[in-house]
């Protein structure tokens, strides 16, 4: 008895676990994103472009954070977003995008951790992206 | 001045006392001899009637137009009458044209503007009934186009607004979708230059307060597309054909996502979303076959 009491927990909670596994993929703020990291225009420059969606109108949209490490990965540094430096959006919206553009010393590589949200100044979502390996142009 | 009888009078006379002017008198015409025989005795009084004269006369005008001895009444009467209806006949020929066609042109003009004004009023009565006979009519004069396609042709006029914006970012309106839903409008266009491309985002307003938004990604390398990540949820991708695109959709906690991509662009649709919306929007995208 208490073995198949215990095979019908198990059950019981692995049902129960996959919907929220399903649900935990899925994002109630978030629709889609999208970051790229390319080479810029000028000299030892990396250009970090990011796209967000949300799935209505929200206040807080855009970038919460860009980490920038080396190819090695070694931190180089941490830029935060906010609507001074054009990493969240200045208006309340569903869409917001736009490329951070870091100077790196020519001939060395990078990546980028990118963090996108969306949602309320106090509850947000948040979805995190490692960008590809970009050698900063001579 | 001497007066006409007077002159008359001292003309010579004939053997039967009667005055010799026969000469001047030939050569009047009766309504001459008339006229002058009614001078004549204008002049005179009881006491200077000149019988001599007015027998002269009465002889011309006899000699000139005879009475007949008797008189026929019923060919007097016809004559009468062919008088009355040459002169009536003559008065027809003689007047002018004009306000019989002008009565023509009037009547045709009126005929035609009650014909008008009936049959609109019959397309306004159709048009409170549901139907959309000015949109029939437009889509009938275009003849290339279907009878379902008319919004599609009449919305094309919707990025006018956005058009300094377009050409500013060297985008042609083969991106755009021309057919926006009944009950819905552009409330807010952007265009994003990134690196990776350019971004069309466009949002869509309904008088219910919903919304849906549709976003343009082209990309200038295929394999940046792969970052372009959607949410989503349990529920199964479904897939349906519009536009001669594949269109994906996907469920992300009650907001559905539709996306397709073709060539080097992604298109998706986010919000409340049907599946006619979906199909009839995409088919509306002008894009590259």
């Amino acid at each position: 008895m208490k073995k198949i009491s215990l095979i019908l927990s198990m059950v019981l909670i692995s049902l129960l676990i996959c919907p929220i596994a399903a649900q935990a993929r899925a994002s109630e703020n978030i629709a889609n994103h999208e970051v790229n990291a390319l080479q810029g225009d000028g000299r030892g420059e990396i250009s970090i472009d990011f796209v967000v969606r949300a799935t209505a109108s929200l206040p807080k949209i855009g970038a919460l954070k860009i980490t920038i490490y080396k190819a090695n990965g070694d931190y180089v540094k941490t830029i935060w977003g906010n609507t001074s430096n054009g990493l969240l959006s200045p208006k309340s919206g569903r869409y917001y995008s736009n490329t951070y553009t870091y100077e790196g010393t020519p001939g060395v590589s990078y990546y980028a951790v990118v963090t996108v949200c969306a949602g309320t100044a106090t509850d947000y979502d948040t979805r995190e992206v490692t960008t590809a390996t970009v050698r900063a142009p001579y | 001045m001497e007066s006409n009888i007077e002159r008359r009078t001292n003309q010579p006379k004939l053997p039967n006392g009667r005055l010799d002017f026969s000469e001047e008198l030939d050569s009047m015409s009766a309504s001459q001899l008339a006229q002058a025989m009614e001078d004549g005795l204008e002049d005179m009084t009881e006491e200077t009637y000149d019988e001599a004269l007015i027998s002269a006369y009465l002889d011309a005008l006899d000699q000139k137009a005879p009475m007949p001895d008797m008189l026929d009444t019923d060919e007097a009467w016809r004559a009468f009458q062919k008088k009355v209806e040459d002169a009536s006949l003559a008065i027809g020929a003689s007047s002018p044209k004009r306000p019989a066609r002008f009565r023509r042109v009037v009547r045709t003009g009126l005929v035609a503007a009650i014909m008008v004004a009936v049959l609109f009023g019959m397309m306004v009565a159709a048009q409170a009934a549901g139907v959309d006979v000015f949109g029939a009519v437009a889509r009938w004069t275009e003849e290339t186009f279907r009878f379902n396609v008319s919004e599609e042709d009449g919305n094309t006029a919707w990025f006018a607004d956005y058009q300094e914006e377009l050409d500013a970012a060297g985008l042609s309106e083969e991106y755009l979708p021309t057919w926006i839903p009944e009950g819905y409008e552009v409330t807010d266009l952007q265009i994003q230059e990134l690196n990776r491309g350019i971004d069309i985002y466009i949002l869509y307003s309904g008088e219910n307060g919903s919304a849906f938004d549709l976003l343009i990604s082209i990309y200038n390398e295929p394999d940046a597309m792969e970052q372009h990540i959607f949410e989503k949820d349990g529920t199964p991708v479904q897939t349906v054909q519009a536009g001669g695109k594949t269109i994906y959709l996907l469920g992300n906690l009650g907001v559905q996502t539709a996306v397709c991509q073709d060539r080097n662009v992604i298109y998706s649709l986010v919000g409340e979303l049907s599946q006619n919306l979906i199909e009839d929007i995409f088919t509306s995208i002008i894009g590259d076959e």
